[in-house]
Order: C-alpha cells, then sequence, then structure tokens
C-alpha cells in the first residue's frame, strides 16, 4: 500500500508538489495525470526515495520512507522512461547485482524463472549495448521484479517500445497489479491509464485537482454531459482558471481550482 | 536571410547562453559550500592569473631578468624565429591536406543544425556563421597561447601578442576548412584518398629536399657540420634567410610576422601582408560549394550519441565499448550490499586488463635481461635500476588507487538517482565504492610482488634478509590499502559535498569557477588530513615497532603493520560512517 499524507515539496518559495494525499491498495493501479510541469515527475521522485520532502509524510508498503528508508526501500520498485543499466554488466550479472542489494534469498530460482517470463532467457549473457529498447526495458523489469516489490512506479513506462512490446508491457502492469501490487503509472497517454488504472490522480500546479476511481473522476468533471473520457477530463482541469468556465446546469459539479 | 542577421542571431544565442550559464552558477552560489570556493576561486585566480593577464594588457609587461628573450629579441633571431614558426605552419597546412577525410563536415551541435539546416539560410551563410562563431574560441586559444608563450618570449604588447595569435590561428582553421572543402571536392570527382596523400607527400618532401639540398651546400661552403650549439644557431639563421626557404615559406612568414612583432609599429607594418592572407584564405572558403550538411550531421549525431552514452548507460565520454567478462568472484544473494558495489567495479576493471599485462610484461623482461645478459657491468647496472622497478611501480599504484576510487564514486554519482532508489545506506554506498577501487589496485600491487619474486628467481640475491622483506611486506600490504583509502577520502567527499560538478556532462552548467576554489581547497586539505591521520598512525607503529624489536627485528615490523593499521582503519571507518552521511544528504534537486 502506498500511504502520502500532505506531501510537499518546495524550491526555494516555489511549491512543486504541495499538500498531496492519497492512497494506493494493493491491487490498484494509479495513473498519475497532469499537466507539463505539474509536479507529477517530484512526487514520483519524491515517492521513490530520489528527493528528500520538505513536508509530509510518505508510507510505502507500511514503512516511513523518512525515518525508515531501507525498508520503505525494499519494497519499493522505480521505472524511470530511461532504463538505467550498467555497460559493463551482463543481463545476468545485473540480476545477481540487484539480488544482492535488496538480499533475495531466493535469487538463484527466482532469476532464471524471471528471465524466461520476460523472454530473456537467450540473452542473459548479452550486454546492455548488445539489446534493442524493448529488451532493454525488460533487463529494466527483470531487475526492479526480481525483489518482488509490494510498491511499483513506473514514469513514462511505454516510451519508445514498439506495439508489440507496448502490449506486453502493458499485461505485465496489469499481472503485477493482480498479483497484490499498489503500481502507480505516470504518463502522457490517457488511453493508456484509461485501459489499464483502476484510479486516476490529477496534479495542476502541484495541488491535487482530482483523485478517485475512473469512473468518479469522470463523473466529477462530467458536468452533465455524457460519455466524457479521460482526456475531456484532463482538458477540462487543465484549462480551468485559465478561462473562465463554462456555466454548469450540474449543481454538484466541483468548484472551480484556484 | 543576408548574413548580418545570422550574425545578428548568432551574437543573440552567444550573449544569452553566456548570462544564462553566468546566472544559473551564480544561483548555485547561494549555497555556502559553492560560493566558498568561488571565493577561494577567485582569489587563487587573481594571485596566480589575474595579475599577471591584467598586468600585461595593460602596461607593456617585461620579463623578469634571466628569463630566456628577455630583452626581446635580436634580428637574427627573429629571423631564426619566423623561420622556424614558418616551418611549422606549413607542416600544420601539409597536414591539413594530407589528414583530411573524404568528406568535409563543419562541426555544428545537433541542436544548431535542427534550427539552422530547414531555415532559409544559404550554404555560404552557413560557412559564414560557422566562422563568426568559431572567433570566441579563436581569441580564448589566443588569449591562453599568449600567457602561457608570453613568459618565455616577453617583452612586446600583450593585446599585440594575442592578435598576432589570432591571426595564426585564424589562418589555420580557414586553411584546414578550405583544405576539406577542396578534399571532398576532388574525392568526388574520383581522386582516392591514397593518390592524394601520395602527391602531398611528394609536395612535402620536395619542399624538404629543396631546403635540405641547399644546406648541404652551405655546410660544404661552410666547412663541415658545426661542432658547437652557436654553430648550429648560425647554421639554421643561414638556412631561413638564404637560399630557397625565405621563397618556399614566404606566405607563411606573412603570417607569423604579426605575433614576433617587437613593437607596435612593427606589428603595423606586419599586420597588413598578413590580413590580405586571411582574406586571400577567406574567399577560397566563402567561394567553397561543398555540401558539408550531411556530413555535418552525421558527426553532431555522433558525439551527441557519446555524450547520451555518458548520460544514461553509466558510461564515461570516450570510454571504449565493453566486452563482457565474467565476475571476479561469486556474488551470493545474500550479504552485506555494499560487496555488491565492489564487485561490480570489479567486473569493469576486468574489461582493461591492459594495465595488467603491461605490468607483468615489463617485469618478465626486466627478469629475463638479468638472466641472460653476458656483460657484468651492464648486468650490475641492469639490477641496480630493475630492483627499483616493483617500488617505483607500488608507489605509482598508490596514486592510480586514488584516482581510481575517485573516478568510481563520480562515475556511479552520475546515476545518483538510480542509486537513491536502491536501499543501500549511505555508509554501505561509500564502504562499496572504497573496496571496488582498491580491489583493483591490491590486484595490480600484488604484481609489484610477483616482480620481486621475479628477481629473487633471476638469481638476484635480494639486499636484505628474507625474513625482515616480509615483514616489511606484509606491513605495507596492511597499511598500503588504508593509505590508498585514507588518500582517496577528501576526493570522495569532494565527489558527495559538491555533486554538481559530477554532472558536468548532464544539461546544466557544470563547474564553474568554485570548481578551481574548490581544488585548492581540496590540495590544502589533502595536506592537513594527511597530517592530522597520519601522526597517532606514525606514533602507535612506532610504538609497536620499539616493543618488537626486542623480540626480532621482522617481528618489529609486522607489529608496526598491526599496530599502525589498527588505528588507520578506525579512523577509515569513522570517515566512511561520515562519508554516508554526506551520500545520505544529497539533494539531487539542488544539485544543477
Amino acid at each position: 500500500m502506498i500511504e502520502v499524507s500532505q506531501l510537499t515539496k518546495l524550491y526555494g518559495s516555489f511549491a512543486a508538489v504541495s499538500d498531496l494525499s492519497f492512497t494506493v491498495q494493493p491491487g490498484q493501479l494509479l495513473g498519475l495525470v497532469g499537466p507539463n510541469g505539474a509536479g507529477k515527475t517530484t512526487c514520483l521522485r519524491c515517492l521513490a526515495g530520489i528527493i528528500p520532502l520538505t513536508r509530509g509524510n510518505i508510507r510505502l508498503a507500511g514503512c516511513d520512507l523518512a525515518t525508515d528508508s531501507i525498508a520503505a526501500k525494499r519494497q519499493l520498485a522505480f521505472f524511470a522512461d530511461e532504463p538505467r543499466l550498467f555497460e559493463y554488466l551482463t543481463v545476468a550479472q545485473h540480476l545477481a547485482f540487484v539480488a544482492r542489494i535488496y538480499g533475495v534469498k531466493d535469487a538463484d530460482a527466482r532469476a532464471p524463472r524471471l528471465l524466461e517470463e520476460l523472454e530473456l532467457s537467450e540473452k542473459k549473457d548479452s550486454l546492455p549495448n548488445e539489446l534493442s529498447r524493448g529488451m532493454k526495458q525488460k533487463v529494466a523489469l527483470a531487475c526492479g521484479l526480481i525483489h518482488s516489490p509490494k510498491v511499483i512506479l513506473f514514469d513514462e513506462p511505454l516510451t519508445g517500445l514498439d506495439p508489440l512490446a507496448i502490449r506486453r508491457t502493458k499485461e505485465t502492469i496489469r499481472q503485477l497489479a493482480r498479483d497484490g501490487a499498489s503500481v502507480i503509472i505516470s504518463s502522457h497517454l490517457l488511453h493508456l491509464l484509461e485501459e489499464i488504472c483502476t484510479h486516476i490522480l490529477v496534479v495542476k500546479r502541484g495541488i491535487l485537482a482530482a483523485f478517485g476511481s475512473l469512473q468518479d473522476v469522470r463523473d466529477q468533471f462530467a458536468r452533465g454531459d455524457s460519455g466524457v473520457d479521460l482526456e475531456e477530463v484532463f482538458m477540462r482541469i487543465a484549462t480551468q482558471g485559465d478561462t473562465p468556465p463554462p456555466p454548469s446546469s450540474d449543481p454538484a459539479a466541483p468548484p472551480p481550482l484556484t | 536571410m543576408n548574413t548580418w542577421s545570422v550574425i545578428q542571431a548568432l551574437f543573440f544565442l552567444q550573449t544569452q547562453s553566456f548570462w544564462n550559464r553566468l546566472r544559473s552558477r551564480i544561483h548555485r552560489l547561494r549555497q555556502p559550500k559553492y560560493l566558498i570556493g568561488a571565493v577561494v576561486g577567485l582569489a587563487y585566480l587573481y594571485v596566480y592569473i589575474g595579475r599577471f593577464v591584467l598586468g600585461g594588457v595593460f602596461f607593456p609587461r617585461s620579463a623578469p631578468a634571466g628569463f630566456p628573450f628577455a630583452q626581446g629579441f635580436t634580428l637574427d633571431l627573429r629571423n631564426l624565429m619566423e623561420g622556424m614558426a614558418a616551418t611549422g605552419v606549413f607542416f600544420f597546412v601539409l597536414g591539413a591536406w594530407f589528414f583530411s577525410g573524404p568528406r568535409s563536415s563543419l562541426a555544428f551541435s545537433e541542436t544548431e543544425l535542427a534550427h539552422l539546416l530547414p531555415a532559409p539560410i544559404s550554404r555560404r551563410t552557413l560557412i559564414r556563421y560557422k566562422l563568426a562563431s568559431s572567433q570566441t574560441g579563436l581569441l580564448i586559444s589566443s588569449l591562453i597561447l599568449w600567457f602561457f608563450t608570453g613568459r618565455t618570449f616577453a617583452g612586446g604588447h600583450a593585446v599585440l601578442r594575442i592578435a598576432g595569435w589570432w591571426v595564426v590561428l585564424a589562418a589555420l582553421s580557414l586553411h584546414s576548412l578550405g583544405a576539406s572543402f577542396v578534399v571532398q571536392r576532388i574525392t568526388e570527382r574520383g581522386l582516392s584518398s591514397w593518390l592524394r596523400r601520395t602527391l602531398t607527400s611528394l609536395v612535402g618532401f620536395a619542399v624538404v629536399g629543396t631546403v635540405l639540398w641547399w644546406g648541404r651546400v652551405a655546410l660544404l661552403v661552410q666547412g663541415g657540420i658545426p661542432s658547437s650549439p652557436e654553430g648550429w644557431r648560425d647554421f639554421a639563421q643561414h638556412i631561413f634567410t638564404s637560399g630557397p626557404a625565405p621563397w618556399l615559406l614566404w606566405p607563411f612568414r606573412l603570417l607569423v610576422r604579426p605575433w614576433l612583432a617587437g613593437s607596435p609599429t612593427e606589428f603595423a607594418l606586419a599586420i597588413g601582408p598578413a590580413l590580405f592572407v586571411l582574406a586571400i584564405l577567406f574567399v577560397w572558403v566563402d567561394r567553397s560549394d561543398v555540401s558539408f550538411e550531411e556530413a555535418s550531421l552525421e558527426r553532431a549525431r555522433r558525439w551527441a550519441d557519446r555524450i547520451a552514452n555518458a548520460r544514461t548507460r553509466h558510461q564515461r565520454v570516450g570510454m571504449p565499448k565493453p566486452i563482457v567478462r565474467p565476475a571476479a568472484f561469486l556474488l551470493r544473494p545474500e550479504g552485506n550490499p555494499a560487496l555488491a558495489l565492489a564487485w561490480k567495479h570489479l567486473i569493469e576493471l576486468r574489461s582493461r586488463p591492459r594495465n595488467y599485462a603491461i605490468a607483468i610484461g615489463v617485469l618478465v623482461l626486466a627478469a629475463i635481461g638479468i638472466r641472460i645478459c653476458p656483460n657484468a657491468e651492464i648486468l650490475e647496472s641492469l639490477r641496480s635500476s630493475a630492483a627499483l622497478l616493483p617500488l617505483g611501480i607500488a608507489a605509482i599504484l598508490v596514486v592510480l588507487g586514488v584516482m581510481e576510487i575517485t573516478a568510481r564514486v563520480r562515475q556511479d554519482l552520475r546515476m545518483v538517482d538510480h542509486y537513491k532508489t536502491l536501499p543501500l545506506t549511505g555508509r554501505q554506498f561509500v564502504a562499496g565504492e572504497f573496496l571496488g577501487g582498491l580491489g583493483s589496485t591490491l590486484c595490480r600491487q600484488l604484481v609489484c610482488f610477483l616482480g620481486v619474486a621475479l628477481f629473487a628467481i633471476a638469481g638476484q640475491p635480494l639486499p636484505v634478509h628474507w625474513p625482515i622483506l616480509l615483514g616489511v611486506s606484509v606491513a605495507l600490504l596492511t597499511i598500503g590499502p588504508g593509505l590508498i583509502m585514507l588518500l582517496a577520502m577528501l576526493p570522495v567527499a569532494a565527489a558527495l559535498l559538491f555533486p554538481a560538478w559530477v554532472h558536468s556532462t548532464k544539461e546544466g552548467p557544470g563547474p564553474g569557477l568554485e570548481a578551481t576554489g574548490q581544488r585548492v581547497i581540496l590540495a590544502v586539505g589533502q595536506l592537513i588530513t594527511l597530517s592530522v591521520s597520519l601522526i597517532p598512525v606514525a606514533l602507535v607503529a612506532a610504538s609497536m615497532f620499539w616493543l618488537g624489536q626486542f623480540v626480532s627485528p621482522w617481528i618489529a615490523f609486522l607489529l608496526a603493520g598491526a599496530g599502525g593499521a589498527a588505528v588507520l582503519y578506525t579512523e577509515i571507518g569513522i570517515a566512511i560512517v561520515f562519508l554516508g552521511k554526506a551520500y545520505d544528504a544529497i539533494d539531487v534537486s539542488l544539485e544543477q
């Protein structure tokens, strides 16, 4: 489970993220969306323990990231948009390295199975420069999954992948959630999020603009219109405050963001 | 779009980029650690460079007595200098024709190409843009060259010297460009590279041969080979001032003459012809109509790929392609994670086995030489110098070990955002880095001890009794790694406290003036750290040695090593805890 409470990150006087609170239960897939510069990456980097919070609290699988960061990170896998691999290590050596870092006791049994599942067995003695981008993405996935993380963060997971790899990655992400992991995906591909996410979190200018199940978020911003998809929701949130909102016939419509 | 508009755009680009870079660096100075570095760096630059440069610019600089050419050049000397400099320029020009590739390219960045190639700009304007934008670099190079050569060739006005350098560099740059255009054109018309290089070589041989032939004639007239340095100097002067050389080198002499001018009047007389040569070169390049775009794109892409590799794949710019290497040892999944870092580093180092091969090769050759040498005198000489070889290499390895550890840390800090997601404490990270760097150094040091063994096998009696040698060896092997770690502490601390410098290959302003200050602070800090930390080590080691000598000399060495090592490694342990905290405190978001 991911529990975020009043997450705030300040750069001097500028608030990149302000008072963000949400929870992702095991098995849930949360799509993190927002316009460029809204604070999505900052939020993800805070969750991954890359940058410290200014205020607030993050708990990953019950472990506080600030006070017990090692235990929290043991439950975490963070997948950056660009696979980060070591140039001199083969695929198998990558897994051995990560297994030692995470102390995976049954790594000797898990690693071949994982390589088999991700169709990397034949490439286990290859260096990253011999692999295609999709393959590298798979190696990063294998490294991230070898310790069976309970919290998984993806930053633009489909960047640069071909259609076949996209389909397989989507299925892998779904399977991870089915296996009980709490998953967050940050992406601008709204149709992807709409397809695989159970929940949506929209941030705008560092503050929470919408959060809930996919249907709840759609309903919240439908303003009486039918068939409103995530893209329309995003457009309405993104333009809200920049231009005067259209008069709504729905008295339950949310107030404009400030 | 006309040339003037392009130059205006270029001026805007360069000035804005400069100010934005400066602003980013000033912004970073809000952190006291960078501010202190900047203040020290500024003071250092003023003391060692600023006074010298400013003095040279605003006042005619005279060299201290005893400097070569302190009194300026005599006419003969200037002729000699002019001839030598012109010869240098001639060979550079010849090299441009010989080494030029079949396709000419202008060095644009990918961003420049993305903006300029689709823009409504003619090829000629692009060339002018490139020539104009290269002037900043040429001026900086002129300043640096003046600074270094000014100390030797003192006298004259600094501004004139810098202008003289600029004339030479601008001419060489223009010529290289023009030559590459012509080479591409003649290659496209069917002239092969080997034929072009043969023709270039023939021209070179013809010129050198003619001058040498004249020199031979001069020697015959002079009555034989000169026997003193003065005789050789007179002979060279004669070559450069008479016969074919002055004529063959005439255009090159025109170019170097402003640089050698001893007064503003001489400079005024020399600059006209030099600018005339520059103008001819400019017209030549400007009129060239060669399609360089594709080659420039390829060149920019290659460079961008190398930078991208360095950023994303944990590889330094310019490193060779990696090859698969087996691990040095089996890494079990359980245990201290720090060992995983060391394991990874050892795999990387095994990809560069040449160091070991060279060291072993030298030692084996030395041993064989000693074994088979028939001459007793030579053998003695070989022995005395070869005996120092392993010791010398061991000393170098200490320095290399420090560099290795520092390089490991700096390299991994480029991926600090990746490491921060791993369940690694700062202490484990630092310990892993030290172990990795140290492991490779110890392997190399063992090669040195192998060298000592080879001497023994070769029949060279060792200068000391073997038990004492054993004691010294064990003591050195115990304390040596600690010494390397101790020496590496401060550079590693600097990398952890000032990670923005390490990020110089990423987007951002890179290290600025504060980096210079930090290096000064580092050098001073290194001395202080060493002195302070080695005093207790030395005291304990000396005490143990004193106690041990009552038993046996080799026991004394062993005890001294053990005692000193105990203190040393305690100090290192404490330092690793502090460095680990520095790693934990790195805020990636602030380090830009």
